[in-house]
């Protein structure tokens, strides 16, 4: 066997099972919708029958859209006016973020709350440790969706909410521990901070909530979260159709390996492409017979 | 050995492609936790400040504060072995912190009464206080064992006395005791009222107390009350009388009060038999019935020497008008459209209330005014962009004199009517080609008139409106694709003119045949498998043909002729050997070697096979033989593809090859 045609073999061989590798394995990267593990988000994708997208263009009739954004990528300035586009024309934006990039994005809408970014912490009125608070105080509008209790993970709070109307509240007990020593400093200020709030904008509504976690797979289930996040959505108006922002995530290879696949899959069973692999298939077969004599 | 080197590669590669494929980002870490991971960490210091905290609500009389921060102590985070010892103090502190305002609210009561010499009313409220004081020692005593238990479990004890939890913990422990202290102050206060200290756990302390009491010299009083009439509508008036007596002689010139559920409504003064009289009106309050009672409190010179009287009470009936109001609405309503509201009103046997007026409200807003006698419908029409989903409608009417208001409300639900589509298409299209799809919309409302329907069929797009019966109908061009056939969805978009009616998009599966891409197809799947593969057999068939007769060396001399496949080889050495020249007779030797080759090692030369390829198929089966064989043919190609002169000495040794393979295959 001559070595070109084992180099051949083996890269077919190769290309084939790492494309089964990669279709078959699961995503382990935070926030991704085929991650299955603690940190994906695939229970809440599932639950609420989201679809992800993987660029801003795709938004449209944003009267009957809820989007989803977490984010942990800086946003372009197209992607900034896209968004706003988005709200000013009736789409209600769920912006989840604690540390990311959440304050640019409320800057360039135009509205005064910001995240503090800075952790915040309950000692007491926790999951297991600090920076787990647990929320017991929420608006009437979230009280009655039957939310009791929400536990965030590693969260911020929200600061400057003066013209939005707050949603949730943290403990009286937390703080933000702004030096980061784990420790309340006399100069730290003290609870309650708003985690969540809304406010109107143009046609749309933007929802914010100071921590992402809530939508993880470890999260999502836990205590009241996913009603609170439901409720949250369902806030800009019920039966809208939910879209999750994976743009502003960062990605792994084998995620961004795994979106091609399903965008190459995508391509081929376009008819086109099907009729183009059908003549190939052909063409290859009839060159195989005409080779060997038969 | 090479199917060694294949694994290996194959497995080099499979290791690069997945690392890379599959490797995580050199990126920042997420900040967040899997929670089923973490290992519990619990704050003693802040579970005590937040107690210490509690406490201070407790000492500023705040018990709404102390109810608030103890409702949320199931939620905090402690050691499960301190749960239960946590929400006892949560629960004895809430207690103690209402028990506490109660201690406070009945000495003050208790003065008061004492004052007055309201002997009775003194002896039950002192006993009220002092059970009070009896659970408020009790709460306070299980908050201290809840936190001590707290302490043992956070190693308290035995921590020095300036870490901070010590601290915190002793801070709790200091402000429960300034709780003990408070309860002790109450209890001061309360034999300074009494006179006399007295033991309040005592079982006999009502006598007791009537004992305490007793001591001080009062004149009892008697307070009498009559009220005519017995009932009465609101507004009217009514005439309360009645007598002061003290020990059988009436106490003339002293002022009593009359209270209608414990208010003051009047104030009158005895004369001269101890007689009293009122006349007062009946409040517009419309409940069914009033207390009554004359109050007389011992003031100046009678205070000290009289005991204040309460006269019993006496029950009212009040009467009014009250008319029974029921409303009828659709339970579903639209927005945009009117929602009709039917109001009707029953008043029994009482007579109807002429132009009465009703104010309609929308969720507490305002709406519109009715005046009305019994029955009425209202029109209320709903904003286009009212929020869908649940609405309440209230009718309000004030009291109007012995006409008691009313008041009903329904809640209704707005919803968008959903548009049915009745339409007619074809199962299978054919492409290029007019599709007809026609059909017609309605809601529960009614016809869809005017409506936008935005139709799409691979890639074809039809843009139509509803007539006013709501009908369609519309032939769509299907312009030419790529398709070949198959499954394609028909989609149809509604938006209804009307904003009652909800959008609508449905979805329908249509076979799609292209028939020329289809023609397409099978001419090429007939070129392709038909005729060329005939044509290429029968080139094929050629080109083998030629390659028997080719020449196909250019680099020999043009006298030699290149022999390269089996037969022509053959057909040339059968040439060589009829030669008598040096050339010739080795060829000959060459041949019957050969010959003699094929049948002892079976190998067989196949077509197009060159004498090389057939010494290396047949010195698998030669052994030793391999050697002289290869050499020869060798030779034997040196002879047929150059220019070279065979010499005597090659004859020679093709000669002796051929006997060495000879004897070797014999």
């Amino acid at each position: 066997m001559k070595l070109r045609s084992i180099f051949l073999i083996a890269l077919v061989v190769v290309l084939v099972a790492s494309l089964v590798s990669v279709w078959y394995t699961s995503s382990f990267q935070d926030f991704m919708a085929g991650n299955r593990m603690w940190n994906g988000v695939r229970d809440f994708q599932r639950h609420t029958e989201g679809k992800t997208i993987e660029s801003l263009d795709v938004l449209a009739s944003p009267r009957d859209v809820s989007l989803i954004v977490i984010p942990y990528l800086e946003f372009a300035d197209n992607d900034l006016l896209k968004l706003k586009d988005f709200i000013d024309q009736g789409g209600t934006l769920l912006l989840l973020d604690d540390y990311g990039y959440g304050n640019s994005i409320l800057k360039y809408l135009g509205v005064d709350v910001r995240l503090s970014q800075s952790p915040l912490i309950d000692p007491l009125f926790c999951y297991k440790n600090q920076f787990l608070p647990k929320v017991t105080d929420f608006s009437p509008s979230i009280k009655e969706k039957g939310v009791r209790l929400v536990v965030l993970n590693h969260a911020t709070a929200l600061v400057a909410t003066d013209n939005v109307e707050v949603l949730a509240w943290s403990s009286p007990d937390s703080y933000l521990d702004v030096n980061e020593n784990r420790e309340l400093d006399t100069t730290e200020p003290k609870g309650a901070f708003p985690i969540a709030a809304k406010v109107e904008i143009g046609k749309g509504m933007l929802i914010l909530a100071s921590d992402p976690s809530l939508v993880i797979n470890s999260m999502v289930n836990r205590y009241d979260n996913f009603v609170f996040l439901t409720s949250l959505i369902e806030l800009g108006g019920a039966d809208r159709e939910m879209l999750f922002d994976v743009s502003h995530l960062t990605q792994t290879p084998l995620d961004v390996s795994k979106a091609g696949l399903i965008t190459v899959r995508d391509v081929l069973s376009a008819p086109y492409a099907s009729l183009a692999i059908v003549f190939v298939i052909f063409i290859a077969a009839s060159r195989f017979i005409l080779k060997t004599g038969g | 050995m090479m199917k060694k080197r294949l694994y290996l590669l194959l497995l080099s590669m499979m290791t690069v492609f997945n690392a890379v494929a599959m490797s995580a980002p050199a990126l920042a870490s997420i900040p967040q936790e899997n929670p089923e991971v973490i290992v519990p960490e619990f704050n003693g210091i802040s579970l005590y400040r937040y107690c210490s905290e509690s406490i201070d609500s407790v000492l500023n009389f705040n018990p709404d504060m102390v109810a608030l921060q103890m409702g949320k102590i199931p939620y905090a985070n402690v050691p499960p072995s301190i749960t239960v010892a946590i929400n006892d103090f949560a629960d004895s502190v809430t207690h103690l912190s209402r028990t506490t305002v109660s201690i406070d609210e009945g000495l003050n009561e208790l003065r008061e009464l004492l004052l007055y010499s309201r002997l009775h009313e003194s002896v039950i409220l002192t006993k009220e206080i002092i059970s009070n004081l009896l659970v408020a020692d009790i709460d306070l005593k299980t908050a201290e064992r809840a936190v001590a238990i707290s302490g043992v479990t956070f190693n308290v004890p035995n921590l020095p006395v300036q870490s901070r939890l010590r601290m915190a913990y002793d801070e709790v422990v200091r402000k429960l005791g300034q709780v003990g202290e408070l309860l002790n102050l109450y209890q001061e206060r309360l034999y300074n009222l009494l006179g006399s200290s007295i033991d309040i756990r005592s079982s006999e302390l009502d006598n007791l107390l009537s004992e305490v009491l007793s001591v001080k010299s009062y004149i009892a009083t008697d307070l009498s009350l009559n009220v005519n009439p017995r009932s009465a509508y609101v507004g009217d008036e009514i005439s309360v009388t009645g007598k002061l007596e003290s020990a059988g002689k009436p106490l003339a010139g002293r002022e009593i009060k009359i209270l209608l559920n414990n208010v003051q409504s009047a104030m009158v003064e005895t004369d001269g038999n101890g007689y009293y009289e009122a006349n007062l009106f009946v409040p517009y309050l419309y409940i069914p019935e009033l207390r009554v009672q004359a109050l007389y409190l011992p003031v100046s010179k009678d205070s000290g020497v009289y005991l204040s009287s309460i006269s019993p009470e006496f029950r009212l009936k009040v009467m009014y008008y009250e008319a029974k109001v029921t409303i009828g609405a659709d339970s579903k309503t639209y927005p945009g459209r009117d929602l009709v509201c039917s109001v009707k009103l029953d008043y029994g046997s009482a007579p109807v209330l002429a132009d009465r007026k009703f104010e309609a409200y929308l969720d507490g807003e305002f709406v519109r005014e009715i005046t009305a006698t019994e029955e009425f419908s209202l029109k209320i029409s709903l904003s286009p962009d009212i929020n869908l989903g649940e609405h309440t409608i209230t009718f309000l009417s004030s009291p109007a004199g012995r006409y008691a208001p009313a008041e009903v409300d329904t809640v209704i639900n707005v919803a968008k009517a959903v548009p049915v589509l009745t339409m007619k298409f074809p199962t299978v299209v054919l492409v290029p080609g007019q599709t007809k799809v026609e059909g017609a919309i309605r809601s529960e409302v009614g016809v869809l008139k005017n409506a936008n329907i935005d139709i799409s069929l691979a890639g074809a797009n039809a843009k139509l409106n509803t007539t006013a019966e709501g009908a369609f109908d519309v032939s769509i061009k299907m312009r030419m694709g790529f398709e070949l056939l198959g499954s394609q969805p028909l989609v149809i978009q509604i938006s209804p003119q009307e904003p009652w009616n909800d959008t609508l998009v449905i979805s329908r599966k249509v076979l799609l045949v292209n028939i020329v891409n289809c023609g397409i197809f099978m001419v090429v799947v007939l070129f392709f498998g038909v005729f060329l593969s005939r044509r290429l057999k029968g080139q094929i068939e050629k080109y083998l043909k030629r390659r028997t007769q080719d020449v196909v060396v250019p680099l020999v001399p043009e006298d030699v002729t290149p022999v390269y496949s089996m037969p022509v080889v053959l057909q040339e050495l059968s040439k060589q050997e009829e030669n008598t020249e040096p050339r010739g007779r080795v060829i000959s030797l060459y041949i019957s070697v050969l010959r003699l080759m094929q049948r002892a090692t079976s190998v067989l030369m196949k077509p197009n096979q060159t004498l090389r390829e057939f010494a290396s198929d047949a010195q698998k089966k030669l052994g030793p033989l391999a050697m002289p064989f290869v050499e020869f043919t060798k030779m034997v190609e040196r002879f047929l593809y150059s220019r070279h002169q065979v010499t005597d000495k090659e004859i020679e040794e093709s000669k002796q090859l051929t006997a060495e393979l000879q004897e070797g295959l014999k």
